[in-house]
């Protein structure tokens, strides 16, 4: 029983590490809620790391949130972390670093060893949320928005489809954006975050071949381009015509990609989109729905039809058309890779879309 | 009592993503992962089943005292260190890739040595409880521990973010390859905890008579598939080569808004830290006991039984030489070849036991 005793004490001894350097205390801790990237502007070979830094302050209230907001250039990321952590005078934290921002001159160079460092270390998350800072990824994490109520929180809840949700914004993650860049036949994509003077603009989609942003799609195009790779349920489509001018909210969408069995350079897109009329410029109600379901079918084709070709042109696949055409051919994998890195160029899409009206809404 | 047959089955099973099974199976994920895997599931259940067999044919004997009847004890002694040792073995990987694992995810400035420390007192504590006591606990982690495991699966099956497309692209693509050994040897792991019934067989009263042994194949299917397709599901078919602890990665990929913690890395840290107790505490348990048997004199100083300071002490020595000596590159190594070792010799002490249990029933 004594020794049970004695051996216990020493238990206790060897667990109290709160002096030892192990185990620091959350008051001797910095968070870093936002990391970003940049190209240094001085030297091309340099990076410039900013991180924003959480203060927790007694009160939550909206536009009081504080943070601080610190930079260092460095031939690389991890060295500038670590002439970083001189500059503060608690230990830097990345265990609630929920946001990494890439500056746009980065990202349209080379983004391979900023994303080697992210998901090698082991503190940041999987699940941070990822986004292409314009025009750098500084001036994003110095935006404070007034609705604020926690430091860098209106970036998070842009994007971790709880606050708001638009078809313009994307999310993607870190652990996903590492798959699109290492998997064959699917390629990244980021969301663009523009600084603007109070807060941000976020709908545009950056689209990436497997090192560097090859092009940004307008926000129109991104929002076609989240409907096709990420499947969202909640956009519009808005339907001109000659004697009608009317916009539709879906509110169910699901589309299908299928090679052609015969022709295997044809990929059928058939999609269905079911919703209610929210603007109109003539009643409907009264009138033949089949005749706006066909407009709207014939604005619908031409949309996904032209984000698709422009994909195509640049050789980008985010939406992994690449990867269901390895799964859907049984033969060597390889092999099946080097026949669509041939078919891809040529690749005609057959795009067909059904429209149901679900009602015109309030009024007729 | 049945039940406990199946509580160290599914230890077993859920253990395999800390013992480098699927570090194993996804290097072979291009050719003969698939085909090695099915061909796993069918030796791994023949040997349960063959095994559980000749165990129920020698009501209430543990391996030691079938073997102290057909063999002379200088060989009998052998047979029974060297499998005391594989048992060790087991424990001791899974003790050191866990403890590297705590360290890296949760207490980076940890000296691992400490940690090693720390967590083997524990084990070696409740190691040299009776078997019975052992079994008790291992009903309590398993009971606590199913829940949490499904959670960890519903939410990375419900996931938007799991390609379907990579994994069929794997499945699809390689079953007219032939199965490779190394995928065999880790693939059956996970049928392996039927073996503690080596020891445990003691303990059932003489009433070992396990029902629904067909559930076996169907449960090592249903886990083997879901440790080998989620990471690659999440980490697409290329990049789950990359990662050195592919689950913990997955388990990181996952994220729980309404949950306690967002990050479901945590759950699964906190569910294999007790599953790595319970299962190292059960291994070494039954490697003591298999030492242990091979004497039934005490060596008592003063009153303190030797044995148990012997074989624990060194257990706990070689494990921290082990941890000190070794890089993470130098377990996995190890870890693959201790995993090609338990293959041959399960399958020769599978076999041999079914050949006494046999030899004795016709005589």
């Amino acid at each position: 029983m004594r020794t049970a005793s004695i051996i216990l004490c020493f238990c206790l001894l060897v667990t109290s590490g709160c002096t030892t350097k192990a185990f620091k205390d959350i008051d001797r801790r910095f968070f870093v809620l936002a990391l970003g990237v940049d190209k240094s502007k001085e030297d091309s070979n340099k990076y410039r790391v900013t991180l924003k830094l959480g203060i927790p302050s007694p009160k939550i209230e909206p536009g009081k949130a504080k943070s601080q907001i610190i930079s260092q250039e460095s031939e690389s990321v991890s060295d500038a972390i670590r002439l970083l952590k001189s500059k503060v005078d608690k230990e830097l934290d990345f265990g609630h670093t929920k946001m990494l921002v890439i500056g746009e001159a980065l990202a349209k160079e080379d983004v391979t060893s900023a994303i080697d460092f992210f998901i090698r270390r082991r503190d940041i998350q999987n699940i941070a949320f990822m986004a292409v800072g314009s025009p750098d990824a500084e001036a994003v994490l110095k935006i404070t928005p007034k609705s604020e109520r926690l430091p860098a929180n209106a970036l998070f809840l842009s994007f971790d489809e709880l606050g708001t949700e638009s078809s313009f914004i994307i999310t993607e993650y870190l652990f996903d954006f590492y798959r699109r860049m290492t998997e064959k036949g699917l390629d990244p994509y980021l969301p663009v975050v523009q600084a603007d003077s109070e807060t941000y603009i976020i709908n545009r989609i950056g689209v990436f071949d497997k090192t560097r942003m090859k092009l940004m799609l307008s926000p129109k195009e991104s929002a076609i381009l989240n409907e096709l790779a990420r499947n969202i349920q909640k956009f519009h489509i808005l339907t001109r015509t000659k004697d009608t001018d009317f916009s539709l909210s879906v509110e169910k969408f699901n589309r299908k990609f299928v090679f052609d069995p015969q022709d295997a350079t044809k990929l059928h897109v058939k999609s269905e989109i079911e919703g209610t009329i929210e603007q109109s410029t003539q009643p409907i109600f009264d009138e033949d729905w089949k005749k706006y379901e066909q407009q709207t079918e014939q604005v619908a084709v031409k949309r996904y039809m032209d984000v698709l070709r422009k994909l195509q042109k640049n050789n980008v696949d985010p939406i992994g058309l690449g990867l269901i055409y390895r799964a859907r051919h049984y033969n060597n994998d390889s092999k099946d890779w080097e026949t669509w890195q041939k078919i891809y160029p040529n690749l005609s899409f057959d795009v067909k879309v059904d429209v149901k009206i679900e009602g015109t809404g309030v009024i007729k | 009592m049945n039940r406990y047959f199946y509580y160290s089955i599914l230890m077993c099973m859920l253990v395999n993503t800390i013992i480098y099974v699927p570090n194993i199976l996804f290097a072979h994920r291009h050719n003969s992962a698939l085909t090695g895997m099915l061909l796993s599931v069918v030796i791994g259940s023949c040997l349960a089943v063959i095994f559980s067999k000749a165990m129920m044919n020698k009501q209430g004997q543990g391996l030691p005292e079938l073997l102290t009847q057909h063999l002379p004890l200088w060989i009998k002694g052998v047979v029974l260190i060297y499998l005391g040792f594989m048992w060790f073995a087991a424990g001791s990987i899974v003790l050191i890739v866990y403890s590297i694992i705590l360290k890296r995810f949760i207490i980076e400035d940890i000296n691992l040595e400490v940690l090693i420390i720390l967590l083997m007192s524990v084990v070696v504590w409740s190691a040299s409880k009776p078997t019975k006591t052992i079994l008790y606990l291992l009903e309590i982690v398993m009971v606590i521990n199913v829940p949490l495991v499904s959670i960890i699966l519903f939410k990375a099956l419900s996931s938007k973010y799991m390609n379907w497309y990579g994994i069929w692209n794997i499945a699809s693509d390689n079953v007219m390859k032939l199965p490779n050994l190394d995928v065999v040897a880790a693939a059956t792991y996970l049928f392996t905890g039927y073996i503690n019934q080596a020891i445990f067989n003691r303990e059932f009263d003489g009433r070992f008579c396990p029902k629904h042994l067909w559930a076996i194949p169907f449960l090592g299917l249903t886990i083997l598939s879901t440790t080998f397709f989620i990471p690659i599901g999440f980490h697409g078919t290329e990049g789950v080569g990359h990662f050195v602890y592919p689950w913990v990665s997955t388990a990181d990929s996952l994220r729980m808004e309404f949950g306690f913690v967002e990050r479901v890395v945590y759950l699964f840290l906190l569910l294999y830290l007790s599953l790595t107790l319970i299962f190292v505490t059960v291994t070494w348990h039954v490697g003591y006991r298999l030492i242990e048997s091979i004497s039934q004199k005490q060596f008592p100083i003063r009153s303190w039984s030797l044995k148990p300071i012997v074989v624990f002490g060194s257990f706990m020595l070689i494990t921290i030489f082990l941890a000190y000596f070794l890089n993470e590159k130098q377990h996995l190594i190890l870890g693959t070849y201790w995993l090609r070792l338990r293959f041959w010799s399960e399958l020769g002490l599978v076999l041999y036991v079914y050949y006494l249990s046999r030899k004795g029933k016709t005589t």
